[in-house]
């Protein structure tokens, strides 16, 4: 893979930034309801009101608007919440890493959970496992992550009552983090009693992002091992003498990976999306959560920070999978 | 010398569901032999060598006979017993060497994993070991072959490989299924020369599963000739050459099967005598159904 390869695959990044640029402010000029309104509730008078629209620049034509709005992206500046009165892009990164450690867990459960269940399914292929877990994966596939985080709620909110279902940590324990990773954070720094008391409130939300994209790995990784497994190359293996777990494992699953990768990767961001309904039901504090708060009050400047961060993480995420296909398989051609 | 033969198959009965597919099959195989089980497409020939190999498909039952191997019942032994066998005293060399070989390693670990799981050998003396064989099957420059990935071989060269591995733990039996084939004809030559080399080197027994009497009368002592499921004729090579006792068998030698063109074969046997030869599977069939009863 050479430099020229890169620069050239991150250009073909560039419209697609642009055209979600675009989108954003079309759309949030187009619904209705009047921010300042909003914000400054039902004794301002009229002129209060003008004076704040001259302040927002929304007095301006929309042309005129698009290209303030777009120089000001250029330059870092997504403006001030009118909300929350703080720098737009500040606030939204600080709740960035939230979301990210909540979208890491829920991938890492998936994929080990995902991972899991094919090559139990796989390897008793005979017997009455495979059929079970088939179902139990239709069922995990069928019911959309925010009902998922409903059920799970319900489940152990209401009925076990044994899980925190609201927050990110106990409010009573001593936060002294560095970073905005608590999770990470506390891991690095070996404080294990903190990342258990994390890892005890990201269990449901994550648990919720995880369940369909581990009921996708594992059928579509049962269907490539299952494939695998009528090839040459393991008939060769068991002719070899070697075990059934060792033929399924060392020989079958390398060969039946890649296919799980590219769908595991596509799925991961309709994950990072997932966040958003999921963070609102457990009241995580992730940027999804924002964009709910912000989109009630009709913050204009969050609603764009946050929208236009998803979109950023999204393409920057499409960007570094499509570049490990690469690197997994070696006779993708590099072109 | 024992008496005792490598390979004894006898009355071996074999169905997929409810349809037979072996019928009766009964062969002899002795150390430092070479048989031929020939016969055409969908005859039978490879469910023999994997009912001995016990890979059979899922849906393949035996229902009668015995396999022996060195005089002792396969199928009374436990399927872990049987996977023991596999690979260190029964081997396999699969009819298509380019999808034989495994596209995720290189040829140094697939000739490796097998040497060191039945011989108890280290990796490097397993490596040195490869690097022999390589050599016996006629690879130059053996240490650049092992680095390399099987997509980066030509199928002849594949296919050395994977006699390679099939003969690199001394087996006392190997199936060659179709080893030739699927490959030119220039280098079919050279790859059964390379068989009986290495035959000639182990001792082994060999069963040579092919659709072609050429290379039976190439590489062959014994014959076996297989349609439907039965073993129509066996005996000697010289003599079922010189005086074939079946139709089926004459048929199969006037046929004179081309190398570049196997499926000629199906067309030059006689109408009437498949059907007359399936019509005796059938009343076959309908015997063994009234004895059960
Ligand atoms: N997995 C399977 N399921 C069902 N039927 C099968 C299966 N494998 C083989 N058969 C059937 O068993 C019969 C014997 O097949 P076999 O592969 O032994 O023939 P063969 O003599 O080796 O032919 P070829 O020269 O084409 O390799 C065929 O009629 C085939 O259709
Ligand atoms: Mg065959």
């Amino acid at each position: 893979m050479t430099v020229s390869y890169l620069l050239r695959r991150l250009l073909f990044t560039l419209p697609t930034i642009l055209g979600v640029i675009v989108i954003v402010f079309v759309l949030l000029r187009v619904v209705p309801g009047d921010p300042i309104a909003m914000m400054i509730g039902s004794e301002a008078t009229p002129e209060d009101i003008q004076r704040l629209r001259e302040v927002y620049g929304l007095d301006k034509s929309i042309p005129h608007q698009f290209v303030v709005y777009l120089g000001n992206l250029l330059t870092g500046d997504f403006g001030t919440s009118i909300s929350l009165k703080q720098n737009a892009l500040t606030l939204v990164l600080g709740r960035l890493p939230a979301t990210l450690e909540l979208a890491i867990v829920a991938m890492v459960i998936a994929v080990a959970c995902g991972l899991a269940l094919a090559l139990v399914a796989t390897y008793w292929r005979k017997s009455w496992v495979s059929p079970v877990i088939d179902a139990f994966d239709s069922i995990a596939l069928s019911i959309p992550e925010f009902l998922w985080a409903l059920l799970l709620v319900l489940a152990f909110g209401v009925l076990f009552a044994n899980l925190p279902i609201s927050g990110r940590f106990d409010p009573a324990r001593q936060t002294d983090f560095v970073t905005q990773f608590y999770l990470f954070e506390s891991l690095l720094r070996g404080r294990f009693a903190d990342a258990l008391d994390l890892l005890r409130y990201l269990l449901l939300p994550a648990l919720a992002l995880a369940l369909p994209l581990m009921a996708i790995i594992s059928r579509v990784l049962s269907g490539s091992l299952r494939e695998a497994l009528g090839q040459d190359y393991i008939l060769l293996a068991r002719v070899k003498g070697f075990s059934a777990a060792r033929v399924l494992l060392r020989h079958a699953l390398p060969n039946a990976l890649l296919p799980t990768i590219t769908i595991t990767g596509v799925h991961f961001i309709f994950l990072v999306g997932g966040t958003v309904l999921v963070e609102l039901i457990f009241s995580y504090p992730g940027i999804g959560n924002m964009l709910f708060g912000a989109a009630m009050n009709r913050d204009l400047p969050l609603i764009q920070s946050v929208t236009i961060v998803f979109a950023l993480l999204f393409i920057g995420l499409n960007f570094l999978i499509d570049l490990s296909y690469t690197l997994v398989n070696p006779r993708v051609k590099v072109g | 010398m024992s008496d005792t033969p490598t390979l004894d198959i006898d009355g071996l009965h074999l169905s997929i569901g409810t349809t037979p597919i072996l019928r009766d099959v009964s062969l002899q195989l002795r150390r430092g032999r070479i048989m031929g089980l020939v016969g055409e497409s969908g005859g039978g020939k490879t469910m023999v060598g994997k009912a001995v190999l016990d890979v059979l498909p899922d849906v393949a039952r035996i229902t009668a006979g015995s396999i022996k191997f060195e005089g002792r019942d396969l199928l009374s032994m436990t399927q872990r017993q049987r996977r023991l066998l596999r690979g260190k005293s029964i081997s396999m060399i699969l009819q298509n060497p380019m999808s034989a070989l495994n596209p995720a390693f290189r040829i140094e670990h697939q000739m490796v994993d097998v040497m060191r799981f039945h011989l108890g050998i280290g990796a490097r003396e397993a490596r040195e070991r490869a690097r022999d064989m390589l050599d016996a099957v006629q690879i130059r420059d053996p240490d650049r072959v092992l680095r390399l990935y099987p997509h980066e071989l030509s199928g002849g060269m594949c296919q050395r490989v994977v006699i390679s591995i099939a003969f690199s733990c001394e087996p006392q039996l190997i199936i060659a299924d179709e080893p030739t084939t699927a490959l030119d004809v220039t280098v079919q030559h050279q790859i059964l020369k390379l068989i009986k080399v290495m035959q000639a080197r182990t001792n082994s027994a060999v069963l040579f599963i092919t659709h072609d009497l050429g290379v039976v009368a190439k590489v062959c002592d014994t014959i076996a000739v297989l349609y439907a499921g039965m073993i129509l004729e066996a005996g000697p090579v010289e003599k079922i050459f010189a005086a074939p006792a079946h139709d089926y068998t004459r048929a199969l030698m006037n046929a004179a099967p081309r190398y570049d063109r196997p499926n000629a074969l199906l067309r030059s046997i006689p109408a009437a005598l498949r059907e007359k030869l399936q019509q005796d599977a059938r009343a076959y069939d309908q015997t063994r159904v009234f004895a059960h009863a």
